[in-house]
């Protein structure tokens, strides 16, 4: 460092030191507009992340395996449409997927269940409940009954309630088959299930391999092979990997569409950078407040030094190096507010991964969309976010410290040293 | 005879415009040699803050011209100015003027540092020898606000020697002191003008400190009233 820099650094360190409770009121405001910042951000992760874990766990697997014909008609849940040779496909999949990933069959078709009285459209899900609890998370969170037992239905728990079934119960199931024709079976509820996506807890009725096949005829096609990947820490990393996945499998050559989670929740993830840029509009909003204080406080500091500016204009110190005095001073105001805020954020944001917040009953019945009901919103560590966050305060800093300090460096000499 | 160090040479300086124009110096000329102890008086008003603002170049002359050891300086811009400042010129203020935030030894370092001086050893070296010269050697890790005014004023003296200027410029430096301080002052002062051939030129209400001047250039309204050399 010049020795310049270093009485210029030394200056306006002591002068930071000296006024250590402007220093500290005005680095607060950037602390707090900082960790809000990383807060926000932190919680956006984790809010994608629960939501995408749920999808992952409860409706979509990390990747879906499907025909290419079901995969263009697939609002419509077509049976016609299967797997040409499931077996086959299931039986190549070890060497093409990570160490820990798990595989599954599932059929999907629309239903009608009724309670006898009333009638309502529903979303029938054919499972092997003993490969499926290896895929999804769905057979844990039946909270009455069992998962999984022949002549019997797990319902979803608002659709339960909707027909007014309990446990034991006795459900119809119809469904339109692929030849046009209807056909129902009588099932018995087995177990009601508190699922965290609305979707599934208003419409799903899973039933065994067997049961489905009573009801659509035998061999059950299987519509969709899906795949749990293992986890990762990072939202972005496990999107990644599903989607290399996917790639891989689909690049194999054996006609399927393989639908990773980063498609199948595409619309949601392009989402997720309008809401980043929210996140930006609140951080610039926070920090253009910050940036008044640190405006002001180098002002004040500026006009109760006039006469130390005219002595060491006096002494030689150049215009400019006046006004790299003052910002220097700016900017370790913002590396102090910087600090603090990341600090003040790495504290929330551990709160949140370690404990989170429980959305539990916090909107009960509400449609929360993809958005899960019932579980805990965790943070997400970030580097990058912490980085900008200090980023931006020190820029800020830097910034609104440069126009008092151009003011000091303009100063007429004669003028600063007659200064009372 | 000794070497002209500064000239002025025919200097006016106006403030203000029209009804509001003030003129602080009417066709000045005057000259200063190595190693000069000089005090420009006169009363309040009559320019002799404004002359030592232009001879220490903070302050420019409307008309005429300021010569440093032979060469004009009418032309110099601000940073040529600075630069002018830095080597050759230090000044004593009537409010000493000291960092607050810095040390006694950090404030006599300053000049220095401003210089660009990179050795951090003999700046420190030099410092403390300065600071010997002026009596303070016990006081150079203390903060000006734990000094008295005449040491603050001492320590002022020593920011403006540390550099070994050409010439040391003091505005009223004794006029917030009591009369024996300032009569320590002008005392170090003077004997430090002899020891090192520094010019000091100081203004001055004072008689007791005129008297002790070897040269004294009496001001009214802004022109030479006066310019007595005295042998002391």
């Amino acid at each position: 460092m010049k020795t310049n820099t270093r009485m210029l650094f030394q200056i306006a360190l002591r002068n930071v030191e000296r006024h250590r409770k402007r220093t500290l009121i005005t680095a607060i405001v950037l602390t707090v507009g900082i960790a809000v910042y990383i807060m926000f951000q932190s919680m956006l992760a984790g809010m994608d992340r629960i939501t995408i874990d749920a999808a992952i766990d409860f409706d979509n697997s990390s990747v879906s395996l499907r025909s290419k014909e079901y995969e263009a008609h697939a609002a419509t849940q077509p049976l016609e449409y299967g797997l040409q040779d499931p077996k086959s496909i299931a039986a190549s999949l070890p060497g093409m997927l990570p160490a820990g990933s798990a595989w599954t069959e599932r059929t999907r078709f629309y239903a009608q269940v009724s309670n006898w009285t009333d009638e309502t459209s529903a979303l029938a899900v054919a499972v092997e409940p003993g490969t499926d609890s290896a895929v999804f998370k769905t057979a844990g969170d039946v909270k009455e009954g069992k998962w999984g037992g022949a002549g019997q239905a797990v319902l979803g728990a608002d659709l339960a309630k909707d027909l007014r079934v309990k446990v034991g119960d006795s459900v119809v199931i119809s469904a339109s088959l692929p030849d046009g024709t209807l056909n129902a079976v009588d099932l018995v509820v087995g177990g009601i299930a508190d699922l965290p996506l609305s979707s599934l807890s208003q419409q799903a009725v899973y039933m065994t391999w067997q049961d489905a096949e009573r009801l659509v005829g035998a061999p059950l096609p299987v519509t969709e092979i899906d795949i749990r990947l293992p986890t990762v820490p990072r939202l972005d990393s496990l999107v990644a990997n599903a989607d290399a996945v996917a790639a891989k499998l689909e690049a194999s050559d054996c006609g399927i569409a393989a639908v990773s989670i980063g498609e199948a929740m595409g619309d949601y993830l392009a989402m997720r950078n309008m809401k980043s840029k929210f996140a930006y509009i609140l951080v610039v909003i926070v920090l253009l407040i910050s940036s008044v204080g640190i405006f002001n406080t180098i002002l004040m500091s500026m006009y109760s030094r006039i006469r130390e500016i005219g002595v060491l204009a006096a002494y030689g110190l150049e215009p400019k190096q006046i006004k790299r005095l003052f910002s220097l001073e700016g900017l370790m105001i913002g590396v102090i507010g910087s600090i603090g805020g990341m600090l003040l954020g790495a504290i929330f944001v551990w709160w949140l991964t370690a404990y989170g917040i429980s959305f539990s009953g916090m909107f009960g019945n509400l449609d929360l969309g993809s958005l899960p009901k019932y579980l805990t919103l965790k943070g997400e560590w970030n580097g990058a976010t912490f980085a900008q966050g200090f980023f931006f305060g020190v820029l800020v800093s830097w910034l609104a410290s440069l126009m008092p300090a151009r003011k000091a460096s303009r100063i007429e000499v004669t003028e600063a040293l007659r200064f009372v | 005879m000794a070497e002209t160090i500064l000239a002025l040479r025919d200097v006016t300086k106006v403030y203000g415009t029209g009804e509001a124009e003030v003129t602080a110096l009417r066709s000045i000329s005057l000259a200063f040699e190595q190693g000069e102890f000089a005090a420009v008086v006169g009363p309040s008003g009559s320019g002799k803050t404004t002359l030592l603002n232009i001879i220490g170049c903070l302050d420019s002359p409307t008309s005429g011209e300021l010569l440093w050891r032979g060469a004009p300086m009418k032309s110099m811009g601000k940073t040529q100015l600075a630069a002018y400042r830095r080597t050759h010129v230090s000044f004593v203020f009537q409010s000493y003027n000291l960092i607050p935030v810095l040390t006694v030894t950090e404030n006599v370092e300053l000049p220095l540092l401003i210089e660009g001086v990179r050795d951090r050893a003999s700046i420190r070296a030099r410092a403390l020898e300065i600071l010997a010269m002026v009596g303070l050697s016990d006081k150079a890790n203390r903060r000006p606000t734990e000094l008295s005014g005449g040491q603050e004023q001492r320590v002022a003296i020593a920011r403006a020697l540390v550099k070994k200027p050409s010439i040391v410029l003091a505005d009223e430096p004794t006029a917030n002191l009591d009369s024996h301080t300032a009569g320590e002052i002008i005392e170090l002062m003077r004997d430090i003008n002899a020891k090192t051939d520094t010019t000091f030129l100081f203004s001055t209400h004072d008689q007791r400190i005129m008297d002790m001047a070897r040269r004294i250039v009496t001001l009214h309204d802004g022109q030479i009233e006066r310019d007595e050399r005295h042998e002391k």
